[in-house]
C-alpha cells in the first residue's frame, strides 16, 4: 500500500517538482538579496538546452548537468551587469532576458543540428536514472542551513531586508546582490538541466513552458523562505502529476477530457492559489530597490 | 583629553557651504550636545566625522592625532559609532542577528556561533547596566525605546568609544527619554564619549556637559552647559530672540463655555482585531484645538485616514461619523471638503505635494472644482495665480514666486503652502497633522499662529502631533492614543508632560487629575 503510494504518487510528484525546486530556490536567493528575478524562465530554458547538448557531447549526464548550471549562470552575469551595474529596471530587464533566452536555442540548434529548436535524443546509456532527485534534496538541505545558520546567509538576507544596515556594518551590498543573482542563474540552470536530461531525453523548443514563473509563484507562496518555498513547489508538482495522470482518462461520458483542458490545470491552480490563499505577502523590504 | 577635535572643517555641496570653518572639540568621557536648527549643518558635520562625506577643508583630530576618515567602516575601526535617526535594524530579523551583522563570530565553514555571540552581548548588557535580554526576538516586537537600546548595544559590541546619537529623543515618550539618558550617563561613567545631536534645548541643558551651537553651517560657540541657559542658547541658535511658546492671545469663546459639537465619532473600530482603532468615540467643538497625542503607530494615522477619507476605510472600519449632525461615514474627500473640512496631511512629501510642480499647481490640488478658480469648465490660471500671490504674502512663503517647484522649497515653506491651501476654502473644521515636523523655528511660529487664529475665529481644529510640547502649547484638550484606544483625555489645566507621557506608554492617568 505504502509502496504503491510512493511508486505512483510521491516519486512522480518529486520528479516533476525537481526543476521547479531548483529554479525556485535560485529565485529565492536572488530575491532575498533584494533583486527581483523574473528571468528564471530564461535560465531554465538555457539550462535545458545546454544541458542536453553537453550531455550529448560528453556522453555524461553529470557533466551535462553541470554545464546546464553554468549556462544559466553565464546568462545571469548578463542580467547582473544590466541591473546591478547599469541599474536598469529589474522587471523590464528580466522580461528582455526571457525573450533573449527564447531565441538562443533555435538559433544554435539550426547551426549545429540543422533543426529548428530541438536537439537529437540523448542515448539511454547517458541518461539520468534518479541522481538529480538526490542532488535536489541535498541542495534543499544545504540552502536551509546556509540561509539560516551561516554568515553568508545572514548578510545576503540583510542585502534585501535592510541594505543600509549591511553597508554600515562594513559589507558591500552589491557583492551580496551579485552572489544572489549568480546563484539564481546557476540553480535555475540546473533546474533546466533536469528538464531535458532527467525528465525527458532531449531538448524541445520552449520546453520550460512557464516553469520559471511557476517557480517564482512558489517563492511568493513560500513567503521567500526555503522550506515553505520547496513545499509550494511540491504543491505545484502535485497539480502537474494530476495533469499527467488525467490525460486520456474518461471522467464522464464516453470521450476523454481534451488534453488541452487538463494541461491548463497547473497554471489555473497557480493563479487561484496565488490570488486566494496567500493573503499578505512577505517580500523583502528592499526588493527591487537600487543600491546607492 | 580631547577625543575629537574639528579644526577649520569645511564641507561644500556645489557652491553651498554645509559646513564652513568648523572648529570645536569634544572632551573624552563627556556628553557633548550639538545643537542648531534644521539645516544648520549638525548632521553634515557628524556625517563628515563618521566618514559618510569626505571633508573639503580643514582636519579632524581623533585622540589628538590627525585622522583622515575614509568611510564609516574606517570610522568604526577608530572607535566612532553612530545611532542614526532612522534605525539601521531589519524588523524581521532577530535582535542578535541585527547586532552581530558584519562582526559575526563563526565556528566552521562560516556557520555563525550564536551562543558565543549571545554570551558576549549579555556581558555587555550587564556591564553597562542596560537590562536587555530579548536577543532572540525579532526587532519588530520591540518598542522604539528598546530598538534604540539595541542600536546602542550594537555600537558597544563594535567597541565604539565615541557614540554619536542623531536626534535620539524625537521618537521617545518622556519616560523613555529619561531612561535613555540614565543609560547614557552610565556609559559616560564607564568612560565612553557621547555626542548628542538635538534641537531640543531642554534635554541638552539637562543632560550634557558641554554644548556646541551651530547656525547656517558655522559654529556659533561652545558653552559649558552649567554656565548657560535656554534663552542664551536659543538666541545663539536662531540669531535673534525667540519664544518657544505661543505668545499670541488665546481667546475664550462662547462655544467653549457652552459647547455644541460640530463633529462626532462614535464607536469607531477597525475590522481586523490585530489592527489599530478600538472603540473610538469623541466630539470636536468649534473654537477648540483638540490635540491627538501618542507614540507613532498607536492608531493616530488610521484615525486621520478615517476622518479625512472615510470611503477608503469603508471595508476596514466600523463606526459612525457625523459632521454638523449629518452622517459622513462613507463620504469621499470631496464631499468632506464641501462640508467644510480642511486637511493638512501627515506627510507633506508623499501626501501633500507634487514636488516637481510649481506652487500654483500644488495650490489648486483638490480645489479644481472650486467656482472661484473655474471659468467655462477650464481652470482660470489668472485667478489661481492671483490667489497664490496673496497667500505668499499672507503666510510669508519663500521664495515668493508662484513658479517655484514645491520640491525646491524648504520644509517650513512647504508646510506654509499646505496650510495656505487647506485654509483657502475657509473650512469650519481643520485637521492638521505634524505641521512642524522638520521645520525651522521661524516657520514654526508662523504655522502655530495660523492654527491659533483659526481657533480664535471659532473653527474646530484637530491637531495630530508627535511633539508633546507643541500639543501642550496649543491644544485646549488632548486625547492620548495607545494601542488603538483613547487611553486618556486631558483638559488644558491638567496638562503635565510626565502625566501625559505615562499614558502614552500605556499607563493610566494619575488619580485626582479628574475634577
Amino acid at each position: 500500500m505504502i509502496d504503491s503510494f510512493i511508486q505512483s504518487w510521491l516519486l512522480p510528484v518529486m520528479r516533476v517538482s525537481t526543476p521547479l525546486i531548483f529554479a525556485a530556490l535560485g529565485g529565492m536567493w536572488c530575491e532575498r538579496s533584494g533583486v527581483i528575478q523574473i528571468g528564471l524562465e530564461g535560465f531554465i530554458l538555457i539550462g535545458s538546452f545546454f544541458g542536453a547538448i553537453s550531455t550529448l557531447y560528453f556522453s555524461n549526464p553529470y557533466l551535462g548537468f553541470l554545464f546546464a548550471g553554468i549556462a544559466g549562470m553565464v546568462l545571469s552575469v548578463l542580467y547582473g551587469v544590466v541591473v546591478l551595474h547599469y541599474r536598469a529596471n529589474q522587471i523590464v530587464a528580466g522580461t528582455a532576458l526571457n525573450l533573449f533566452a527564447m531565441g538562443i536555442p533555435p538559433f544554435l540548434s539550426k547551426i549545429w543540428y540543422d533543426s529548428t529548436g530541438s536537439t537529437p535524443p540523448i542515448p539511454t546509456e547517458s541518461q539520468f536514472k534518479i541522481a538529480p532527485l538526490f542532488i535536489m534534496l541535498m541542495i534543499v538541505a544545504l540552502t536551509h542551513i546556509v540561509f539560516y545558520y551561516s554568515r553568508f546567509g545572514l548578510r545576503l538576507r540583510f542585502a534585501g531586508e535592510h541594505p543600509k544596515a549591511l553597508e554600515s556594518a562594513g559589507v558591500s551590498i552589491k557583492t551580496k546582490r551579485w552572489q544572489g543573482v549568480l546563484m539564481s542563474g546557476f540553480l535555475a540552470g540546473l533546474g533546466g538541466g533536469t528538464l531535458s536530461i532527467y525528465l525527458s531525453s532531449s531538448f524541445i523548443r520552449n520546453m520550460s513552458a512557464g516553469r520559471g514563473f511557476i517557480a517564482l509563484a512558489a517563492v511568493i507562496l513560500g513567503k521567500w523562505k526555503p522550506i515553505p518555498t520547496v513545499l509550494a513547489c511540491l504543491l505545484f508538482g502535485v497539480t502537474e502529476a494530476i495533469q499527467i495522470r488525467l490525460q486520456g482518462v474518461v471522467i464522464w461520458g464516453t470521450e476523454p477530457v481534451p488534453v488541452q483542458w487538463i494541461q491548463i490545470l497547473p497554471y489555473l491552480i497557480t493563479m487561484i492559489v496565488l490570488a486566494g490563499a496567500v493573503g499578505r505577502s512577505y517580500a523583502p523590504k528592499s526588493l527591487g530597490q537600487v543600491a546607492e | 583629553m580631547k577625543i575629537i577635535e574639528f579644526k577649520n572643517v569645511s564641507k561644500q555641496f556645489g557652491t553651498f557651504f554645509a559646513n564652513q570653518d568648523l572648529s570645536f572639540s569634544v572632551e573624552s568621557g563627556t556628553i557633548h550636545g550639538l545643537i542648531g536648527e534644521n539645516g544648520a549643518g549638525k548632521s553634515t558635520a557628524m556625517k563628515v566625522l563618521f566618514g559618510i562625506y569626505p571633508l573639503d577643508g580643514g582636519e579632524i583630530l581623533i585622540s589628538e592625532k590627525p585622522s583622515l576618515i575614509k568611510n564609516p567602516i574606517h570610522a568604526m575601526s577608530l572607535g566612532i559609532g553612530m545611532v542614526h535617526q532612522h534605525f539601521m535594524l531589519a524588523e524581521t530579523e532577530t535582535v542578535l542577528d541585527n547586532i552581530i551583522l558584519g562582526h559575526e563570530p563563526t565556528s566552521f565553514f562560516g556557520i555563525i556561533n550564536r551562543e558565543v555571540a549571545q554570551k558576549e552581548l549579555q556581558k555587555i548588557s550587564e556591564s553597562y547596566g542596560l537590562h536587555f535580554s530579548k536577543w532572540n526576538e525579532p526587532v519588530s516586537r520591540l518598542s522604539v525605546g528598546e530598538q534604540q537600546r539595541v542600536e546602542i548595544i550594537k555600537l558597544l559590541y563594535q567597541k565604539s568609544e565615541v557614540l554619536i546619537l542623531d536626534e535620539p529623543t524625537a521618537v521617545l515618550i518622556p519616560q523613555e527619554v529619561k531612561e535613555l539618558f540614565t543609560n547614557l550617563r552610565r556609559l559616560k561613567d564607564e568612560g565612553k564619549t557621547i555626542i548628542l545631536i538635538s534641537h531640543k534645548l531642554k534635554e541638552v541643558l539637562e543632560y550634557t556637559d558641554a554644548v556646541t551651537v551651530m547656525r547656517r553651517g558655522k559654529v556659533v560657540g561652545t558653552k559649558v552647559t552649567r554656565d548657560t541657559n535656554e534663552d542664551e542658547l536659543a538666541e545663539m541658535m536662531v540669531g535673534r530672540k525667540v519664544s518657544f511658546t505661543y505668545q499670541g492671545e488665546r481667546k475664550i469663546l462662547a462655544s467653549q463655555v457652552k459647547p455644541k459639537s460640530v463633529l462626532q465619532v462614535k464607536n469607531l473600530s477597525t475590522v481586523k482585531t490585530n489592527e489599530p482603532l478600538k472603540d473610538i468615540s469623541f466630539e470636536l467643538n468649534p473654537g477648540e484645538i483638540l490635540g491627538i497625542a501618542g507614540v507613532q503607530g498607536n492608531g493616530q494615522s488610521e484615525l486621520l485616514r478615517f476622518l479625512s477619507h472615510p470611503s477608503s476605510m469603508a471595508s476596514k472600519a466600523n463606526g459612525e461619523y457625523y459632521i454638523q449632525g449629518r452622517s459622513v461615514s462613507h463620504a469621499s474627500p470631496l464631499e468632506l471638503r464641501n462640508k467644510g473640512v480642511g486637511l493638512v496631511p501627515e506627510d507633506r512629501i508623499s501626501e501633500g505635494l507634487l514636488l516637481q510642480q510649481d506652487m500654483t499647481e500644488n495650490f489648486i490640488l483638490g480645489q479644481q472644482e472650486d467656482p472661484r478658480y473655474i471659468s467655462r469648465g477650464f481652470i482660470n490660471r489668472k485667478a489661481v495665480t492671483a490667489q497664490v500671490q496673496n497667500k505668499i504674502k499672507e503666510f510669508d512663503i519663500r521664495p515668493p514666486y508662484t513658479t517655484v517647484w514645491a520640491g525646491k522649497m524648504s520644509g517650513g515653506n512647504q508646510q506654509k503652502l499646505l496650510m495656505a491651501r487647506a485654509l483657502d476654502p475657509d473650512p469650519s473644521i481643520l485637521f492638521v497633522a505634524h505641521p512642524t515636523r522638520g521645520v525651522d523655528v521661524g516657520a514654526i511660529e508662523k504655522i502655530h499662529d495660523a492654527i491659533m487664529q483659526e481657533r480664535n475665529k471659532g473653527k474646530a481644529v484637530m491637531l495630530f502631533s508627535s511633539e508633546l510640547d507643541e500639543l501642550m502649547d496649543l491644544s485646549d484638550r488632548i486625547l492620548v492614543f495607545f494601542d488603538g484606544k483613547i487611553q486618556a483625555e486631558f483638559s488644558r489645566r491638567e496638562f503635565d508632560s510626565w502625566d501625559i507621557g505615562r499614558t502614552m506608554g500605556g499607563g493610566d492617568k494619575a488619580a485626582g487629575g479628574e475634577q
